[in-house]
């Protein structure tokens, strides 16, 4: 039971692909190895970290995610993928979806969203009938408030498993937009250093399947989620980082062992990230983006199934890039290359997204 | 409850028509910087909110439901030969949020969906299940949807309790897609109730203090 005294829900199986390979033991192996596979996109094209498969990206998209379906099907087994499909909702999140198909033409196009035809097309493909599904843009929280959005769907009754996905493709309107903006780094992703310049952009497609945690599979408990949008400006959060205060207390009083934080090297985000928790917990911070680039609306998917793996494997990999903390934080950081031994119990995932939307998660080891 | 039918989950529907740039400064131009730089769903929402603040009780969560996406501002960013930051920020979503949220002095849950054709309306479902599972006492479906040269904000103020003009009734079916011109057009001359997919139908409610407002701005 979480704070409220609700049903927590359990994370029980995933799968993903990312610049890291096809599967999640590519990705977990590349935090382990301190492997950075990101790298600078080329102007005016696809970052293309995936390989060039389809004819749009709406193709890409949905057989990435088709490809991390499988793996998470797989790891499921047949009993449990059974039950859980029975009563399956479904929630897309990303943050522009297939938009370069369209955007970029100068005919008029029918003036449809460019998430539903990407959850459409997999669902087609995976052949999977929810009774339930939707898409959630909420930038790069978008993987976190799709959980926010399940637990509800589950708590409510109204199906018994979701299968979130997440995915985004770095391509020319992406990429564009964010070096006007100027978050990419021109060397590579260094996240709470003090020489870090940003972040390189990164593709990632993500499946995770929740159930409630009387599921009788083995799972990740997810302790809790909360999201909290603040007023304070367009493209960072507010000085004090209030809103990701909130968010943290809303979890109630529960501590992690480990922070897994959103880190995508700007100044804003990493000193928000820092002062935050510096004054609410002593647990060490790490992050993945290093690694596989910011990948978006899935990057909250990434870093939960980089959280289930630590809880797994009772390891955690470290900030390979990073040399030297900013002085100015106070948290304590993982620096260095390879993994460390992890005897923790809980992993705090966070996500902060354009617009000052702010999503936590609490996941849990098996008990 | 204290609407008509019972279990029914009352909401009160608001919209505001405006054209999109405005000519006059907003009365809210020291909350948010830089106001000019908006695009026309971000100013809409904020403007919506000041006209009918004093009607609204203040939500417990928020849900973004527009049609189209920022499709609008998509095309624009990419017109502009894709150079301009402050289009591009307007380019997610869910931002078009933030700058009523400064006007507001408000912080919570925010969730933008998307489910086109039926974006709308499925925001309304959301709501009306977080409202009937009492996750979220009063919820905002907040919308923007262009109509020709001008922009319309719709916002529905989905409650827990109290009069409203309109009720949402769990009334499990056959699944349809209530697309969201449907929707509008049923809100603009509400006739018998509406089924908005499988598990809810929208109906006038029968204890209907006021009746919903409706404000152009042209």
């Amino acid at each position: 039971m979480d704070s409220t005294g609700a049903q927590n829900l359990k994370i029980l199986a995933y799968g993903c692909t990312s610049s890291a390979g096809q599967s999640v033991e590519d990705f977990w192996r590349g935090l382990c190895t301190g492997r950075d596979h990101s790298r600078r996109h080329t102007p005016a094209t696809r970052v293309c970290q995936w390989p060039a498969r389809g004819s749009s990206v709406l193709d890409d998209l949905s057989k990435e995610l088709l490809t991390a379906w499988k793996e998470t099907r797989a790891r499921l087994g047949e009993s449990a993928l059974n039950r859980a499909v029975l009563d399956v909702g479904v929630i897309f999140a990303s943050t522009k979806g297939c938009i370069d198909d369209y955007v970029w033409a100068d005919a008029p196009v029918e003036n449809r969203d460019s998430l539903r035809p990407v959850l459409d097309q997999f669902l087609k493909e995976a052949n999977l009938l929810p009774k339930e599904s939707i898409c959630v843009s909420n930038a790069c929280a978008s993987a976190l408030s799709a959980l926010y959005l399940a637990r509800s769907w589950i708590r409510q009754e109204r199906v018994s498993h979701v299968l979130i996905l997440a995915a985004d493709a770095a391509g020319p309107f992406v990429a564009r937009g964010f070096e006007v903006l100027k978050t990419l780094t021109p060397e590579l992703t260094r996240p709470f250093d003090r020489r870090r310049q940003g972040f390189y952009l990164g593709e990632a497609a993500c499946s995770l399947l929740v159930g409630p945690e009387s599921d009788p599979a083995p799972g990740i408990r997810v302790e809790g989620v909360a999201l909290d949008a603040e007023g304070f400006a367009v493209t960072r959060p507010s000085a004090g980082g209030e809103s990701l205060r909130r968010a943290c207390l809303s979890l109630g009083a529960v501590r992690p062992d480990l922070i897994l934080a959103h880190g995508t090297a700007t100044i804003a985000n990493d000193e928000t990230e820092d002062r935050v928790f510096s004054l609410l917990y002593d647990a060490p911070i790490t992050s993945t983006k290093w690694s596989i680039g910011h990948t978006l609306g899935a990057s909250g998917a990434m870093d939960l199934i980089a959280a289930c793996e630590i809880l797994r494997n009772r390891k955690v990999f470290q900030l390979a890039n990073t040399e030297q903390i900013d002085p100015a934080f106070s948290s304590k950081y993982l620096i260095g290359p390879g993994a460390r031994d992890f005897a923790g119990r809980r992993v705090l995932v966070s996500s902060l997204g354009f617009g000052g939307i702010h999503g936590v998660a609490m996941l849990g080891a098996p008990s | 409850m204290t609407t008509g039918t019972p279990g029914a989950i009352p909401f009160n529907w608001h919209s505001f028509s405006f054209v999109h740039p405005v000519n006059r400064e907003p009365t809210w131009k020291a909350k948010v910087p830089r106001w000019s730089q908006l695009d026309a769903p971000a100013y809409g929402l904020a403007e919506a909110f000041t006209v009918w603040r004093d009607q609204l009780k203040r939500p417990d969560l928020i849900l973004l439901a527009s049609p189209g996406a920022s499709n609008e501002t998509d095309r624009k960013f990419t017109r502009t030969g894709a150079s301009s930051p402050s289009l591009f920020v307007h380019t997610l979503p869910n931002i078009r949020c933030s700058p009523m949220l400064q006007v507001m002095e408000w912080s919570g849950p925010v969730l933008c969906v998307q489910n086109d054709p039926s974006t709308m309306t499925r925001g309304l479902i959301e709501a009306a299940w977080l409202v009937a599972a009492g996750e979220a006492p009063t919820v905002w479906v907040l919308s923007v949807v262009q109509e020709g040269d001008a922009h319309v904000a719709h916002v529905f103020e989905v409650l827990s309790s109290g009069y409203a003009s309109f009720e949402l009734c769990r009334e499990p079916g056959e699944p349809v897609v209530c697309d969201d011109k449907a929707l509008a057009d049923w809100l603009n001359q509400p006739m018998g109730s509406l089924r908005l997919g499988s598990s809810h139908v929208a109906q006038v409610s029968s204890r209907t203090k006021e009746r919903h407002g409706r404000i152009t701005d042209q």
